[in-house]
């Protein structure tokens, strides 16, 4: 008896159904495409999401590289430079300047 | 076939990467055959859906409205998931719509009963067309069709919601107990007493009539 009612309710819903109207038929279509377009949306926000990431990655390698750079000693200097600062820093010689006469020099440089 | 059509224009622009650059074609075919079976999936339950929606609601437009949003947040949350899985959440996303709009009417109504010179909006019989009677001529089995769908709407409609979801899950939807405990979000004690409930009530109500 159950299953005669259900079975009668059934067939009847699958006739309601089966007929339809086409303006509802089209309208539930159209829902069925925006669906689909969501999926299709929801695979490229899944690739930008991504995009930062990359990003953040690049910039994580160019600082270490930075960073890495600078901590290195600097250059030594060359033989030349060397001698330079030796004469430089030399107090005798710098004593034996302020000892010769200047204006010797001026008439020297004069002739 | 509208299915065919749909699908066509849904795989346009990631079947022209496919043909591009073979490399890339890996990555897009999953989401080419996600999209294909939602489609499929869609298409084979969307008129169902869409019935038993009308019956709840006993509007067009609202039963649109809500299958609508159930496949939109099938395919935004859930279109990942494993296919077997869809029924039972397209079903219950849609329930929740239809449960969703029946509190929005209750409220709309008592707004309107305390301010009784604003008409509502969402006049049922908005549709003038539908209250024109079709001239075309039924044959007599038909009639009969009709009137008895007709009388199985309004006793389904007059039933509580969570019995009328199991009675039409159970019947229309052909789901199972489990299936149907999984859509409703309840135990499957629960869906067997709103189910023999709603079963005799149906049979008490067109008992005479069928």
């Amino acid at each position: 008896m159950s299953d005669n009612f259900e079975d009668k309710a059934r067939a009847l819903f699958e006739d309601s159904v089966e007929r339809l109207d086409a303006r509802t038929r089209s309208k539930l279509t159209q829902a069925r495409n925006r669906a689909l377009d969501e999926v299709q949306k929801g695979a490229a926000r899944r690739r930008w999401i991504w995009a930062p990431a990359g990003g953040f990655a690049v910039a994580a390698v160019v600082a270490v590289g930075i960073v890495l750079s600078s901590g290195r000693t600097p250059p030594s200097p060359g033989p030349a430079a060397l001698e330079d600062l030796e004469i430089v820093a030399d107090s005798e010689n710098l004593d034996l300047l302020q000892d010769q006469d200047v204006e010797f020099y001026a008439w020297l440089d004069e002739q | 076939m509208p299915a065919s059509v749909s699908l066509a224009a849904f795989t346009g622009p990631l079947a022209t990467l496919r043909w591009d650059d073979g490399t890339r074609a890996s990555v897009e075919e999953p989401i080419l055959e996600q999209a294909r079976a939602l489609d499929r999936f869609l298409a084979s339950i969307e008129k169902r859906a869409f019935r038993m929606a009308r019956i709840a609601l006993r509007h067009d437009e609202d039963a649109l409205d809500s299958v609508q949003d159930a496949m939109l947040q099938l395919a935004r949350h859930y279109g990942r998931r494993p296919s077997e899985e869809w029924r039972p959440l397209f079903y219950r996303i849609l329930q929740n719509r239809i449960r969703d709009c029946q509190r929005r009417r209750r409220v709309q109504a008592r707004i309107m009963a305390w301010l009784p010179g604003l008409k509502s909006q969402d006049d049922p019989i908005a549709d003038e067309f539908a209250a024109v009677p079709d001239r075309a001529p039924l044959p007599a089995d038909q009639l009969a069709t009709d009137q008895a769908m007709q009388v199985l709407e309004r006793s389904l409609a007059d039933l509580p919601g969570r019995q009328q979801e199991a009675f039409m899950l159970r019947v229309f939807e052909g789901m199972d107990v489990a299936q149907t405990a999984a859509a409703m979000g309840c135990s499957e004690g629960s869906v067997k007493t709103h189910y023999s409930r709603a079963v005799h009530t149906l049979r008490e109500q067109l008992g005479v009539a069928w």
